[in-house]
């Protein structure tokens, strides 16, 4: 998946927004501005790559709030906070919910620019990771029930003379299904197998 | 004005008022910040677009008109809050 990396700017200040978005298009990156948390929340889809510069004290519907709203909805679109001024209990509030760092004004461009490419850094590897994930899942729910349980003995560790017998099938047959589910999984080794499922829930039933 | 003074000789609405303008007075200066950095890298870079340049440097002196108006607001609050000073203490030494 080779999406436009977006760097999404929430502020009510138009100058403060403006001049954000000419700094960072400077900087070579994409940039949406947005005069409202929920001008962003109403144009937020999932698939939008990037990342979120998002101002803390906004009038109606705060930075904060926005955060809760998009974690309600799955968002894993990482977020730097600006605060306007030494909050931290609410700079914490924002880290606890998982915000991607925050940044207190005024600061250092450079500072800024480091943390929104480190932003979009982990939204890259987030997407990534998510394709992946997507794609062991299909794998998954394309086995049959027989070639599960199968699997879900591999993964134990039991060896295909085991399963033969707790399964009650010929050394012969197993050796098939073990087949099929290597190369429905797309896996070269057990070892391979073992870590592309780790975190994944394999019910055999 | 020493800082004691201040919160003895304000109300809450002026406290208030004052906490606003001073912020009112940061965005500007945020905003002056962020375009000269852009205008810097755009003049770093080989290809610097005079418009854009242009639109930049009249952006800067808008926002650096706000950031005076809200000065003078901010003045015009400690003023009429009574909040009294020596002339030799707010002059510029």
């Amino acid at each position: 998946m080779k999406s436009v990396q977006v760097v999404h700017i929430v502020d009510d200040d138009e100058a403060v927004s403006d001049s954000l978005q000419l700094f960072l298009q400077a900087a070579g990156l994409n940039t949406v501005t947005y005069s409202s948390a929920q001008d962003f929340l109403d144009a937020y889809r999932h698939e939008h790559a990037g990342c979120l510069l998002l101002d803390i004290h906004m009038p109606d519907m705060s930075g904060l709030h926005l955060q809760q709203e998009l974690l309600a909805v799955g968002s894993t679109l990482p977020i730097i906070f600006v605060t306007g001024h030494a909050s931290v209990s609410t700079a914490v509030q924002a880290l606890k919910a998982g915000a991607f760092d925050f940044i207190e004004k005024p600061f250092d461009n450079l500072q800024l620019l480091g943390m929104v490419n480190r932003a979009l850094e982990q939204d890259r590897q987030n997407r990534a990771l998510l394709v992946q994930q997507t794609a062991v899942q299909e794998r998954l729910q394309a086995l049959t029930p027989r070639e599960t349980e199968v699997l879900d003995y591999l993964l134990n560790g039991k060896a295909t003379k085991v399963i033969a017998l707790e399964l009650e099938l010929s050394h012969r047959t197993v050796e098939i299904y073990r087949a099929n589910v290597m190369q429905k999984m797309q896996s070269r080794s057990i070892a391979h197998l073992v870590k592309m499922v780790s975190g994944f829930h394999v019910n055999p039933h | 004005m020493s800082n004691r003074q201040v919160p003895q000789q304000m109300g809450a609405a002026e406290v208030s008022r004052l906490i606003f303008l001073l912020h009112e007075l940061s965005q500007p200066l945020t905003a002056i910040q962020n375009y000269a950095h852009a205008g810097c890298a755009m003049l770093a870079s080989d290809n610097a677009d005079h418009t854009v340049l242009l639109s930049l440097f009249e952006k800067i002196s808008e926002q650096s008109l706000r950031g005076n108006r809200t000065s003078n607001e901010l003045s015009a609050l400690v003023r009429s809050s009574g909040v009294t000073a020596e002339d030799d203490q707010v002059r510029t030494p």
